[in-house]
């Protein structure tokens, strides 16, 4: 984990810049969640809905939506391949993708399908993170979605 | 061997009562438009209403069937939800410098009161506090229970333009089913409409408004009734989506369709703004209303013309240059629903949207 700004961010995993998910594969599983910048700007999540659960679906497909207070987002696969396990933890408790980003807040595992090529678009290593999640900072701060001390 | 001697503070650690004047709650837009605290809006616009509501460790003494923060309604005080979402507690000093920082983005504030003895005097010190740092319009949501004339003068005195009353049941027999159990009384229907008329009288013509709830178990005609008593009167009645609070006794209420929010929010901008003749509404014997004897044309050109959506819009107290200054954004719906009342100008996918809802074609008797 790496202090970057106020958050706290895991470096050794996979980030998808479009849709802010981090991506944690293992052999062909991937666990899939938000990372902390995202759920702060999203404000407090109040339901979450997944979609196409057991369906091959493409990169850039949905597979659900997320809402919070005052916010709705579409959930986009950041990878092509089948959601095999939902978090039924976030389903009955939302906030825990607040509260817990990567734990106990994590959104879905899929069984991967074209991960070694798509994988390619996903950020890795803590100095390409690093650089994107500072400039995502501030691009959020000019939006104004980021509260001031 | 000598066993020291335990230590005891002089004087105990005793927890910081974060109650007003000191402490107030905001909604989220409003934290969020602050930046005190993070997050987004489903749809980008500007909005710089700030709501502020009254805190006590005892809450409101009210006991309202519908409302996140009646008495009885399960929980502590300092966790439930308010028109279903969390309203951040903030210190009222930090909270003024704050909104005097963003100045030029305020449209309107408002100190919502609670039933409590204190509501009075700490409205007071909020609005000279708030003076301080703003000059942006401020608005009151009234209290009945704890006002008189006296009061709603010295509120004028200090410069708020406007005051709003909460009524919300829009029927006596609503509002006796769904507000009772103050302890120490005053919630009364009537005495709600003696300081709706009092208001009337210190703030002057269109410049005291009434929520009303539709949802509530009222009437159609119940809500024609109003709007037509009000408007004859100069006072601007507001409308509310009831939404229900998880939890509050009417948590497992229906919300009203629809299709009967819509007609209601058209037929009330009619009244308003085309002065539509009560005889053009007709109402069966159930008080529900079964057509709008209105040429079609005129309709059409009203919903998708004319005012571009303006009957759904939400209603809320003016900036100080006459535009919506409050628009309570994703307060009576969440973000997937339809917009029950849009923060901003409804956009042409909105309002194809809003013609299906409405089905004016089964409305208009031609």
């Amino acid at each position: 984990m790496k202090q970057i700004g106020n958050y706290l961010i895991d470096t050794e995993l996979y980030y998808d810049p479009k849709n802010h998910f981090w991506l944690q594969p293992n052999g062909d599983f991937i666990r899939i969640g938000f990372n902390p910048l995202l759920q702060e700007t999203s404000g407090s999540f109040v339901a979450i809905l997944f979609e196409n659960i057991d369906k091959e679906l493409s990169k850039g497909e949905t597979f659900g939506s997320v809402e919070a207070e005052k916010h709705v987002a579409q959930l986009i696969l950041p990878v092509s391949g089948k959601i095999i396990v939902v978090n039924d933890l976030v389903l009955t408790n939302p906030r825990w993708m607040n509260t817990d980003p990567y734990g106990k807040g994590w959104l879905v595992e899929l069984e991967s399908t074209n991960f070694e090529n798509e994988k390619n678009d996903l950020l890795s290593g803590e100095k390409q993170i690093e650089q994107w999640i500072r400039s995502e900072i501030k691009k959020y701060e000019d939006k104004g979605w980021i509260a001031r001390p | 061997m000598k066993v020291p001697l335990a230590v005891i503070n002089d004087t105990p650690e005793v927890e910081e009562l974060k109650i007003s004047p000191d402490y107030v709650r905001i909604s989220a837009a409003s934290a969020m438009a602050l930046r005190m605290r993070s997050g987004r809006f489903a749809r980008e616009f500007d909005f710089g209403g700030i709501n502020i509501l009254l805190n006590y460790e005892e809450g409101c003494l009210s006991d309202c069937g519908y409302c996140g923060l009646a008495r009885t309604r399960p929980g502590d005080y300092e966790d439930k939800s308010f028109i279903r979402v969390d309203w951040p507690l903030v210190s009222m000093e930090k909270l003024a410098i704050r909104m005097g920082e963003y100045k030029n983005k305020l449209t309107r504030l408002c100190i919502s009161q609670v039933t409590h003895g204190r509501s009075h005097k700490d409205t007071i010190e909020i609005t000279k506090m708030i003076n301080k740092y703003v000059d942006t319009p401020l608005s009151i949501l009234a209290a009945p229970p704890i006002l008189n004339r006296a009061r709603l003068q010295e509120y004028k005195d200090l410069g708020v333009d406007m005051i709003g009353i909460g009524l919300d049941a829009v029927s006596e027999k609503v509002f006796f089913e769904h507000r009772t159990n103050v302890p120490k009384g005053k919630l009364k229907w009537s005495n709600y409409w003696d300081i709706i008329y009092a208001s009337r009288d210190i703030f002057g013509p269109w410049k005291v408004n009434i929520h009303t709830v539709v949802g509530l178990g009222e009437t159609d005609r119940d809500l024609i009734d109003i709007f037509y008593h009000l408007y004859q009167r100069e006072i601007l009645p507001y409308l509310f989506s009831f939404n229900p609070e998880p939890d509050s006794r009417m948590g497992k209420w229906e919300r009203s369709p629809i299709t009967r929010w819509r007609r209601i929010q058209l037929i009330k901008h009619l009244i308003e703004h085309h002065d539509l003749k009560r005889e053009a509404i007709q109402i069966n014997d159930a008080g529900a209303i079964t057509g709008l004897r209105v040429d079609e044309e005129k309709i059409k050109d009203v919903v998708t013309h004319l005012d571009k959506g303006k009957p759904f819009k939400t209603d809320g107290c003016p900036s100080s240059g006459g535009e919506d200054g409050c628009s309570r954004p994703y307060g009576s719906y969440r973000p997937t629903d339809s917009y029950r009342d849009f923060p901003f100008l409804p956009n042409d996918e909105d309002i194809i949207r809003i013609r299906k809802e409405l089905n004016l074609e089964n409305l208009l008797i031609k």
